[in-house]
This record gives structure tokens, sequence and C-alpha cells, in this order.
């Protein structure tokens, strides 16, 4: 498929996919942390692979990274992003410690890698719902590196022409000051198969 | 004299004074095409290994780029007698299941290929393994410079 036969309606109606999946990955999260988490923009665009690589805002900027494999009726990526100092603050927060005393070892990164892991649960739990397709996903991986490293090959996987289809939440817990970005990718067949099930193909 | 950011996908040409720069490479490869007798480079950033017969964006593919850099390089007065250095192809995430597994050696393997097809020596290379990487190309000192988070930066 060509993205240039999407139009608005598809994108509204992704975008859609996107708060249901966010609104239940948000829940799942305020209730594991015990705190208010407030989902500040969900977006369905289509970005140039420079837009979509550069979600903070240098391509080298340091972020820590979960990633999970969709596969099942859909093949897809999630990809839950946030700047290294509030990874610290919800790793610490998880194992009640101070972000200062956090350094990224084992224990802090299985803790970072787990709440990657329910938040895109949920949200691909919800599409599911939703769809009523079946998506398994894989386990989580974690990484923590520059920004742009942790994206290009999920974009390069999922691009047509020099566009990607991106969904992306940005997600702020204001009491203690976590900013998060987390974004879904479909494979192009995917994408149709995902707007179809939901009476918006193509 | 300018800085030429290469993003995903894109290409450069550089002269003396020029940088070339390819940012926060993960499974891509920042490729750079050195002229040994002029001041002259050219670089790509590159995303995958096969083109499958599509033109839209050469520098895309490993299986184009090389061809259309050396085009560039000729266009632009090149000497032709070119060689070559790369760096990126990382596994950024630990994964065994996913589409993702191998795609940062698989550029770098196609890109190999490429390079031994157009008959272009590959100097230095630095592939693989599981970080990002900044390349940056400087046409004047012909210096090809790979920065890291935590590694440092090393001149290959």
């Amino acid at each position: 498929m060509g993205y240039e036969k999407l139009e608005a309606d598809h994108l509204d109606a992704l975008k859609e996919l996107g708060n249901i999946g966010a609104g239940n990955a948000v829940t799942a999260l305020s209730t594991f942390l015990n705190t208010e988490i407030n989902m500040e923009v969900v977006e369905a665009k289509l970005a140039t692979f420079n837009e979509a690589a550069n979600i903070f805002d240098s391509p080298e900027k340091e972020v820590a990274g979960v990633y999970l494999a969709i596969s099942g009726d859909l093949k897809g990526h999630v990809l839950y992003l946030w700047p290294v100092q509030s990874a610290k603050a919800i790793a610490g927060m998880l194992m009640g410690m101070s972000p200062d005393e956090l350094e990224f070892d084992e224990m802090t990164m299985s803790a970072i890698s787990e709440i990657g892991n329910i938040m895109s649960g949920s949200y691909i739990t919800a599409l599911s719902s939703f769809t009523g397709m079946t998506f398994e996903l894989s386990p989580p991986a974690v990484a923590i590196d520059m920004n742009s490293a942790l994206l290009d090959g999920i974009i390069s996987l999922t691009a047509v022409g020099d566009k990607v289809l991106i969904i992306q939440t940005s997600m702020i817990a204001y009491g203690i000051r976590i900013a998060g970005v987390l974004v879904v990718l479909f494979e192009p067949d995917s994408l149709l198969k995902l707007l179809e099930s939901i009476g918006m193909g193509v | 004299m300018a800085e030429y950011f290469c993003g995903m996908g894109e290409w450069a040409v550089g002269q003396a004074g020029d940088i070339l720069c390819a940012r926060g490479l993960g499974s891509c490869i920042g490729l750079v095409l050195i002229d040994n007798k002029k001041r002259i480079a050219a670089m790509a950033h590159v995303m995958l290994p096969s083109s499958n017969g599509r033109s839209d964006m050469p520098t895309k593919y490993a299986d184009s780029a090389v061809t259309f850099l050396l085009e560039q390089l000729r266009k632009n007065g090149s000497s032709m007698d070119i060689s070559s250095k790369m760096a990126g192809g990382a596994k950024m995430f630990n994964v065994s299941e996913s589409s993702l597994l191998d795609i940062g050696r698989r550029n770098a393997e196609a890109l190999e290929n490429s390079l031994r097809e157009a008959g272009i020596i590959l100097v230095s290379k630095d592939v693989g393994g599981s970080f990002a990487r900044t390349v940056t190309f400087d046409v004047m000192k012909r210096r090809f410079l790979v920065k890291t988070i935590g590694r440092g930066e090393v001149e290959i």
C-alpha cells in the first residue's frame, strides 16, 4: 500500500485507537505506581523519518527505551521512551529509592523494563479488545542510548517511501515529573488490516 | 564551509572545509566515500539492505547507495579514485523473535557487497555491537570520527 491513500479520517481513526490504548496504559501505570498520570497528547501522523526519529530535541539525546515486538494478527512495534532522568525517577519509585542514588545497573534496567512491559501490554490489550484481533507481544527489551538509534531500526522496517505512520502518546506524571513517549508503528500491510478491522479500509 | 547533516535515507557531498555528519545511528549505517586525490567526499545514511527495485530514495538502501554516491561524486568533479569507511549497523535491543533481529548486520553485509561490486576498498569499519554512533567526516582532514555515549570517540 502507499500512504498517499490515507486521508484525515484514517488518521483520526488511528488516533482514536491510540487514545483507547493509551488510556488503558495510563490507568495500568497509575494503579501500579499509585500516582496520578496525565495523558498529554495522542497523535497519529504521517511523519518523515527525521520527524519520527526526533521525538526528543536531538537525535543524540540519551533516552531509556523499552521495546516489544507485536505479532499475531498484525505485525508492529511498541517502544516506550523516557529521557534518562525520567527513567531513573520512575525506576526509583518502583524500587523505593531516590533517583540520584540510582545507577543503570541490572536492577534498575529490570524495573524500567517491567514498567514498559506493563504499559505496552495494557495498550495492546486494549487495541486487541477493540479490534477483535489477537496480538502477541515479545518479552520486553531495554536499552539506554541515543534517541534516534533506538528508533531507526523500527522506522526502517515500517517506512513507505520517505514516510512512516507513527501513533504517539506523550505522558506526564506531574507529582513526580516523569515524561515519557509511547510510540507504536505497524508494518504497512498490518496498518491496512488494522484500518479494515474498524471499518475504515483504505 | 558547511556542516551537512544526513538524516535517515539522506546523503550529502562535501568539499574541503565541509563536515559530513550522520547522528544517532542504531541499525542504520553512515557510509563515506572518500576521493583519494581531491578534497571531496560523499556520505549516505543507509537504512535497509535491499531496495527490491525501488528507486525513490537511492541512499536509503545499501544496494543502491554506493552507485548513487559515486554518480554524485562524478558530477562534482571527483578524480574517481575512491576509498570508503563506514560505521553503525548495531543491534540496539536484545530481541530474539522480531524482524529487528539482524537488520543492522544485514545492512553492513549488503554495503560491503555493494562496495566490492563497485571495486571500492573499505579501508575501515566500526559496525555491530549494541550501542549508538554518531559519525562525522572532515573532508579537508579526511578524518572519520565515530562518537558514542559512554565509549568515547574513535577515529577509524
